[in-house]
């Protein structure tokens, strides 16, 4: 018979998880789609660290072996905000649970959350030991026991991180507080900019979201990838290059519609009651977003333009496109999640087989 | 019924998916201060939303001053404030900045009146807070501090003396008696406590025709 103290915490998790799960979906299977191939021969390299690291004497191995099973812990440290929210830690705190529990239960919740990795570590396992002409390095026995210690190692951390963030108190909520009590200074700017400011760009960053830091990390590899492919370095293939500025150019467009979709979504409520017209503020919201989607073809332009990419037909085509996308992402009306993964998955095609001619 | 009214409700209509609210119900409320009263759940705060704007009537009409709730809603919602809610839906937003906001969407507010409201409820030095980390009762403070300062012609309150310490329930008493005396504005109000001031008008939801 399970505890219901246990059953609470196993329903939180897959909720969480499915919660995470459907919140990434549509960028997933684009993703998915696009570098399927990919992340498959990752995955199938998925236990090759803890295998490598068994081919050296014991102690480097060990250190070896710790340092990827604290790598592997890492997304579930990561995760553990939205796997015990603030809110329900503060109700959950002061329940009385034994430690005994506490701990068993954070076991069971770890051995969920490393349940897929011990998966893909078996597939990965299988793969490495079915080879005819295995590598000279790899020694059956000892490979499978630091994979499974590895994974073990994963299982008590994770293990650790949950007890005890069920352990310790929640954060005050007064930490929003800035330093120092400030009274008020009316600064009230009416027009637009002091609108998008406070209406969009302020939620992408505040109160733990992630959307901000999201775009700003796509946006800035956007730049740094359409770089790589027109300085062409040897190091980078062109069409690697043109593929990887493709899809972060289209994930990019496709994170920041989505978000803005989300907050006028969110804003239907508080906007209703205030002197906003819902329409005026969406179109010019678009608007603004597709001004700043612009700077990652600007770049193009400018550096395609230095690199002479622009001289064939295929070049201009690739040119055009890579402008094209934001306003047709942005400007599309919503229809079905699916649909909008086709279109996104379509653009990046298109772009990749087009960016792969230039 | 009331000739110099202000507000003007007629066969207004208004359904949630599971149950009816109101049909038919008629209304004229006249600048002064409005006691909305009822049971829970007869509709007050709805009632105060669709005289917002914040809800859309499924039927009849709600004109302010001789603009329709729906056809010159912006304009409509420009003269009128609702104050209610408990949980903050600019939450992203600091104390400052949520005041800044509004004021920007309601020019012409007496920022005397605000800055008194602020200091006599004794929120003034959480301005670079974060609205989602304030107390009900703070919360609750800084939306009648920015009412009250609203040059605005239909103010509704959603029951404002929940949350409130004693000393601010004898400020807010006395700032509505004030508003009340001046007949500057129509002020609706709900609250199941009775008030300090005297109204100048009662609205009893649980005897009113168009109630459902």
């Amino acid at each position: 018979m399970i505890h219901a103290y246990t059953r609470f915490r196993i329903t939180l998790t897959l909720k969480s998880l499915a919660q995470l799960v459907a919140r990434l979906r549509s960028s997933g299977e684009i993703v998915l789609l696009a570098l399927g191939p990919a992340i498959l021969g990752l995955l199938g390299c998925v236990a090759l660290p803890p295998m490598f690291a068994a081919s050296y004497p014991l102690f480097p191995a060990l250190g070896l072996l710790l340092l990827h099973a604290a790598l592997m812990t890492l997304p579930a440290a990561l995760l553990l905000p939205r796997l015990l929210p603030a809110q329900v830690r503060a109700w959950l705190y002061p329940l009385p649970v034994p430690s005994g529990l506490l701990l068993r239960t954070s076991m069971l919740v770890a051995g969920l959350l490393v349940a897929p990795l011990a998966l893909a570590y078996i597939g990965s396992l299988a793969i490495w030991m079915a080879q005819g002409q295995r590598p000279d390095w790899l020694l059956p026995g000892r490979a499978i026991g630091a994979t499974l210690l590895s994974l073990l190692l994963t299982w008590a951390a994770t293990s650790g991180l949950l007890y005890r963030a069920a352990l310790l108190p929640p954060a005050p909520r007064m930490r929003t507080l800035q330093p120092g009590a400030a009274t008020y200074a009316p600064h009230p700017r009416p027009g637009w900019p002091m609108l998008w400011y406070r209406l969009f760009w302020l939620p992408l960053w505040r109160r733990g979201s992630l959307a901000g830091p999201r775009q700003a990390l796509l946006l800035a590899g956007t730049l740094i990838a359409i770089a790589l492919w027109m300085a062409g370095p040897a190091l980078l293939p062109k069409v690697g290059g043109a593929v990887l500025a493709s899809v972060l150019l289209v994930l990019l467009v496709h994170e920041a519609d989505d978000a803005l979709r989300t907050q006028l979504a969110r804003l239907q409520t508080a906007t209703a009651r205030l002197p906003l017209d819902p329409r005026v503020l969406g179109r010019r919201a678009r608007l603004s977003l597709l001004a700043g989607l612009a700077l990652p073809p600007s770049l193009l332009t400018v550096a395609g333009l230095a690199a002479q990419a622009w001289g064939h037909p295929a070049g201009r085509l690739y040119l055009a496109l890579a402008w094209s996308v934001a306003p047709l992402l942005v400007m599309t009306p919503s229809f079905t999640p699916r649909g909008r993964m086709g279109l996104v998955a379509f653009s990046i095609m298109l772009l990749c087989a087009i960016g792969s001619k230039v | 019924m009331n000739a110099n009214a202000l507000v003007e409700v007629e066969q207004l209509g208004f359904h949630f998916k599971t149950r009816s609210v109101f049909h038919g119900l008629d209304l004229r409320l006249a600048p002064g201060l409005t006691w909305l009263r009822g049971r829970n759940g007869r509709g007050k705060t709805t009632l105060l939303k669709l005289l917002g704007g914040a809800l859309a009537p499924s039927g009849g009409s709600i004109r302010l001053g001789g603009l329709d709730s729906r056809r010159d809603a912006l304009a409509y919602r420009g003269h009128s404030f609702y104050c209610g809610g408990e949980a903050p839906d600019l939450d992203w937003l600091r104390t400052d900045e949520w005041l800044d906001l509004h004021l920007s969407l309601y020019p012409g507010a007496d920022m005397s009146v605000l800055q008194a409201g602020l200091d006599g409820f004794h929120i003034g030095e959480i301005a670079r807070q974060l609205v989602a980390g304030l107390s009900l009762g703070q919360y609750k403070k800084l939306q009648l501090a920015l009412a009250l300062a609203l040059q605005v012609r239909l103010l509704l309150i959603d029951e404002p003396f929940n949350g409130l310490d004693a000393q601010a329930i004898e400020l807010l008493q006395d700032a509505l008696a004030r508003r009340e005396a001046a007949r500057d504005c129509c002020i609706v109000l709900t609250s199941h406590l009775p008030l300090r001031v005297a109204p100048t008008c009662v609205l009893d939801l649980d005897g009113q025709a168009g109630v459902l």
